[in-house]
């Protein structure tokens, strides 16, 4: 078994915890936080499955499973990549209210080292919490972040087989 | 974009050598604790305290209590927060190539890597 990271990605919201977490928790709505995906569960409770899916639902990018959920504060799920072979890491989100407004920390967990699943997340994460940032607080992403979501509508069509969505019903087991 | 207080922070605890290694040393070893990364310094633990409370100050160095033990990761997002002010969306594609060139003709110059053909 390869080696497992963990990162810590850290970011000051200017808004209230409850929207912080509306906005991370949020289902059948297309969040440029979370790359132009749909968040799809039976049941936003620990023990249901999560799809992070296209929003013509035809493909499926991320799977995992709920560990925790306890809202407004505290958000635990695994998650892998449909289109690479590497083990579920796992997505802690913390909300806590500073200054103000809410302080946000993403952690992430048994991140197998050295795999194409690592440069994606380590990537995603300042991706992820600024996005989400400028969402919460402006209504709309970053810039820059709005580009990169734009390069990614036009790419879809490269999509993987795998990543179909019929090859991950929520009774499919994540390992 | 960061207020200026934060990135006053950021600067300041940038701006010592002992600090930008504790990050270092975090990029390399996510989690470590206090008393690893006091292994690779020859001053006081008292120090090295100081120099991670200024770290977490300027939100570069985020602290997690797990039971007993206190683990430190790097958060890099501040310092792609003060790396946005200054590029623009090209800027940052060609400063990027220009630094990859400079890599790659400093590694032919020193002898570590082959002739390749280069990206750029």
């Amino acid at each position: 078994m390869s080696e497992l990271k963990s990162a810590v990605f850290k970011i000051h919201i200017e808004a209230p915890v409850e929207r912080v977490w509306e906005a991370i928790t949020k289902e059948k709505e297309v969040l440029p936080h979370f790359y132009n995906s749909v968040m799809h569960t039976p049941e936003l409770a620990a023990g249901s499955p999560l799809r992070m899916r296209s929003p013509d639902e035809k493909f499926t990018a991320v799977v995992g499973d709920i560990l925790e959920v306890e809202a407004p504060r505290r958000f635990v799920h695994t998650m892998m990549f449909t289109q690479l072979e590497d083990a579920p890491s796992k997505v802690t989100y913390e909300l806590t209210e500073k200054d103000g407004g809410t302080e946000l920390i993403m952690l992430l967990d048994d991140v197998p080292a050295g795999s194409k699943s690592e440069g994606y997340m380590m990537s995603g994460g300042p991706f992820i919490t600024e996005t989400l940032k400028g969402v919460v607080e402006k209504g709309r992403p970053p810039l820059k972040h709005r580009l990169f979501l734009g390069m990614i509508g036009l790419f879809g069509f490269m999509t993987p087989k795998v990543c179909r969505t019929e090859n991950w019903s929520f009774d499919r087991k994540i390992s | 974009m960061l207020g200026e207080d934060a990135q006053d922070a950021i600067f300041l605890a940038l701006s010592h050598a002992a600090r930008r290694r504790i990050l270092d040393l975090l990029k390399t070893m996510p989690g470590a604790t206090v008393n690893d990364v006091c292994k690779y310094f020859d001053v006081s633990r008292i120090m090295i305290l100081k120099h991670i409370g200024v770290l977490e100050t300027a939100d570069l160095l985020v602290s997690r209590k797990v039971g007993r033990t206190r683990q430190l990761y790097l958060n890099v997002v501040p310092l792609q927060a003060v790396h946005d002010r200054w590029s623009t969306e090209y800027g940052q594609f060609w400063a990027s190539r220009v630094m990859d060139l400079k890599y790659q003709l400093e590694g032919l110059a020193s002898g570590k890597m082959k002739p390749s053909n280069p990206s750029v």
